[in-house]
């Protein structure tokens, strides 16, 4: 009798805890919430944490519970993870309140309702936007607010350079391609030039379009649609960055290289110039201590002689529509805007920030940090893709066909660039 | 004499509460099944006949339109074709390398130690996980790692081969590291039926006059037969699903060149956000692996 007593309620009691375990409401556990004292506490997903000094992160997020008395939770993971599990959990309700960006996403997710309005948010706080220099937009409406800014440039390894007999840094294409002429030597393991075009992240093909933006080049057409096909200098640039393999000028295995295996290459030695975000300087600088390193913007056309531009990132975050507290997640970004906060972050995660009237005191004086901030300070940043469709899969088919075009599977430039075109077009819906 | 009068705890049962008890007991199981197993199957199946769901305000009914995008898809053809390659050439290299090393570690003249330590260097590569694998084989086979190295200095190669970038040789490389990845598992598997096999039907056999190739093909092969079938089903499903090597080692790039199934179901739902179009995929891996599961069933009843 008391077996069966016992069996019966072990069966009621797994019974009551899956109806219980699987139909708790978002509302109780997901997202931020109320504490038992009243205070609320909010989360933060993101992938800096990781990238920064440990604890660090923790700390800001501290100081901004003493002054608010809000607490926010930190929720870290690779940069890699972090787009898998910010898709998961929109669609399961349970976004975290503040959540990491990265520029290829926004339009995806705030086209897809996952993002609140930020200016609208900052108004009701009573936040002035007037010193921050960055937002970004879609339709008008503001998703996402950049915290740190870090341009793309071309790491340049000079000591290479010195030892081909290469005395100017180039500036034009041909300049740059008889640089790295010089500098590569199959023999002794020295290439010119080396930049990630595995397609897992897709992003890379910014580094190819910064060759085209810093020749005056736009892929947006007067109809804010993409122009690639018929685009004369962007067709000029593909084809330039085919003659860099056909003169044997890049690293072997540049297809399938991801950004890890690139910045590896260059640490060792092996490469002369290579295009990076200089989020990397620190890492290069602890790996390879005695490389004498600068940065110059990626080299232009021959006859352009207009402004210059780089490619821009950034760390950029925004709040997620379904937050419960999104007064407090716009406060806690707000307080990462500030002078002083924002001025330490960038330093602590190695780029600019984009309150205006931040002073950031940077303790780096290497010759090659002083040349990204000259670089920076003078030229602005572009980064079209963003204003695309599912712009990594955009970019992932530019890749692709870029590596056809390269083996020799289009005939030209001209006839890869309308089969991308057609593929970018579709994204539209036509 | 007398009978004991037996005093029965149990009431006598209704033959509906004999039918509902197991029912009972197996209650808290089943709701898991459906929930983890079911639910989740049966949601992209039917997200599959959707113009797209989970990203979008409202979804509209499109029947099979998304399979007919899918399979009209050069690039899903393409994976499909480099997929069905994949796990053939996987299966039936798991199958020739496990079952000679599973014979090697198994001879009689080896001693003891010997043969335990065989096994353990070729169960290796099992042990490890995707990632480990995919940075040792990255290493491996870059242009200036010691796979290269070695080849140039003993002049196989006049330069540097790209295994992992050249499109005509990487969806063969991805197919070696993969079978190199999986062959232990054959091994061990195949080594557990050897030595179960009894020596009497050996010594029958020695008798009787049949030679080691004989005694190989009339009795080893014969006997491994049921553990054959299963490892070899298993290993279908195992590697039509890969997902993670292939993405670590050439996310199926360069164009498309190691594209398999799984990696287009990943891009086309966590890229394009296109997850309609990915359920139908999925769905199409899905049935596959059913049809493969029956068989597996069905070996294994007859087995029992």
């Amino acid at each position: 009798m008391m077996k069966k007593v016992a069996a019966i309620l072990l069966s009621a009691s797994l019974v009551m805890g899956l109806i219980v375990g699987c139909g708790a409401n978002g509302d109780t556990s997901d997202s931020g919430d109320k504490g038992s004292d009243g205070e609320v506490e909010i989360e933060f997903q993101q992938w800096f944490d990781n990238e920064m000094e440990e604890g660090y992160l923790q700390s800001v997020c501290d100081s901004f519970y003493e002054e608010t008395g809000i607490k926010v939770k930190l929720l870290s993971n690779p940069y890699a993870d972090t787009k898998a599990q910010l898709q998961a959990s929109s669609v399961a309700g349970t976004m975290a309140d503040v959540v990491a960006l990265d520029g290829s996403w926004i339009y995806d997710y705030a086209t897809q309702g996952m993002l609140a309005d930020l200016n609208a948010l900052f108004e009701d706080i009573g936040f002035d936007t007037a010193d921050i220099t960055s937002q970004t937009s879609i339709n008008g409406t503001v998703y996402a607010q950049p915290l740190v800014n870090f341009p793309c440039l071309m790491a340049v390894n000079q000591d290479l350079l010195e030892a081909a007999g290469v005395t100017e840094l180039p500036e034009t294409w041909s300049e740059f391609m008889d640089a790295c002429q010089k500098v590569t030597n199959p023999d002794e393991n020295v290439y010119g030039f080396a930049m990630n075009m595995s397609t897992d992240n897709a992003t890379c093909m910014e580094y190819f379009a910064a060759f085209a933006w810093n020749s005056g080049c736009s892929i947006i057409g007067e109809d804010g649609r993409p122009f690639l096909a018929g685009n004369d200098m962007w067709i000029q640039t593909t084809e330039f960055f085919k003659s860099l393999f056909d003169n044997g000028v890049t690293i072997p295995g540049m297809y399938t290289m991801t950004d890890a295996d690139k910045v590896q290459e260059f640490v060792n030695g092996r490469v002369a110039f290579m295009p990076d975000s200089v989020a990397h300087l620190t890492n290069i600088q602890e790996q390879a201590p005695d490389m004498n390193i600068t940065y110059i913007n990626m080299p232009h056309a021959d006859d352009y002689d207009g402004p210059s531009y780089m490619r821009a990132n950034n760390w950029a975050c925004g709040i997620a529509e379904n937050s419960e507290h999104k007064e407090e997640a716009a406060q806690f970004i707000a307080y990462l805007l500030g002078a002083d906060v924002n001025a330490d972050l960038s330093v602590h995660a190695g780029g600019f920030p984009v309150n205006a009237t931040s002073e950031p005191e940077y303790t780096d004086d290497s010759e090659a940090f002083q040349a990204i901030c000259d670089i920076y300070a003078t030229t602005e940043g572009k980064a079209e893709f963003y204003s695309f469709p599912t712009a990594e899969a955009l970019m992932r088919v530019l890749d692709e066909d870029l590596v056809m075009y390269i083996d020799g599977d289009y005939a030209s430039a001209d006839e890869m660039m309308e089969h991308v075109q057609q593929e970018f077009d579709a994204a539209y819906g036509e | 004499m007398r009978l004991k009068n037996i005093k029965h705890n149990n009431p006598v049962k209704t033959p509906f509460r004999r039918k509902i008890q197991p029912y009972i007991y197996l209650s808290p199981v089943m709701i898991l099944m459906s929930l983890l197993l079911f639910l989740p199957i049966i949601l992209v199946i039917g997200y599959s006949f959707y113009d797209n769901v989970l990203v979008t305000p409202e979804s509209n009914w499109v029947g099979l339109e998304n399979y007919k995008y899918v399979l009209s898809d050069k690039v899903f053809l393409t994976s499909i074709k480099n997929t069905v390659v994949f796990v053939v050439f996987n299966v039936v290299f798991h199958l020739l390398i496990g079952m000679t090393l599973a014979l090697m570690v198994n001879v009689k003249c080896f001693g003891r130690k010997i043969k335990a330590g065989f096994r353990v260097i070729y169960m290796l590569p099992w042990m490890f996980n995707a990632t480990v694998i995919a940075i040792l084989w990255k290493l491996l086979l870059n242009p200036n790692g010691v796979v290269n190295y070695l080849l140039m200095n003993f002049n196989l190669v006049s330069g540097p081969v790209e295994w992992l970038s050249e499109r005509s040789i990487v969806f063969w490389v991805l197919t070696f590291i993969n079978i190199w990845a999986g062959y232990p598992f054959y091994m061990i598997s195949i080594l557990a039926g050897l030595q179960g096999i009894s020596s009497d039907l050996y010594e029958a056999g020695q008798i009787d006059g049949a030679s080691a190739v004989q005694r190989f093909f009339y009795i080893t092969l014969p006997q491994l037969k049921p553990i054959l079938i299963s490892i070899a089903m298993l290993d279908f499903i195992w590697t039509t699903q890969n997902f993670s090597l292939i993405w670590l080692l050439t996310a199926g790039g360069p164009s498309h060149a190691t594209e398999m199934m799984s990696t287009y179901v990943y891009k086309t739902a966590f890229t394009s956000y296109q997850y309609s179009r990915a359920s139908a995929a999925a769905v199409i891996i899905l049935l596959a692996c059913v049809v493969l599961a029956i068989f597996y069933v069905k070996n294994q009843t007859k087995e029992d």
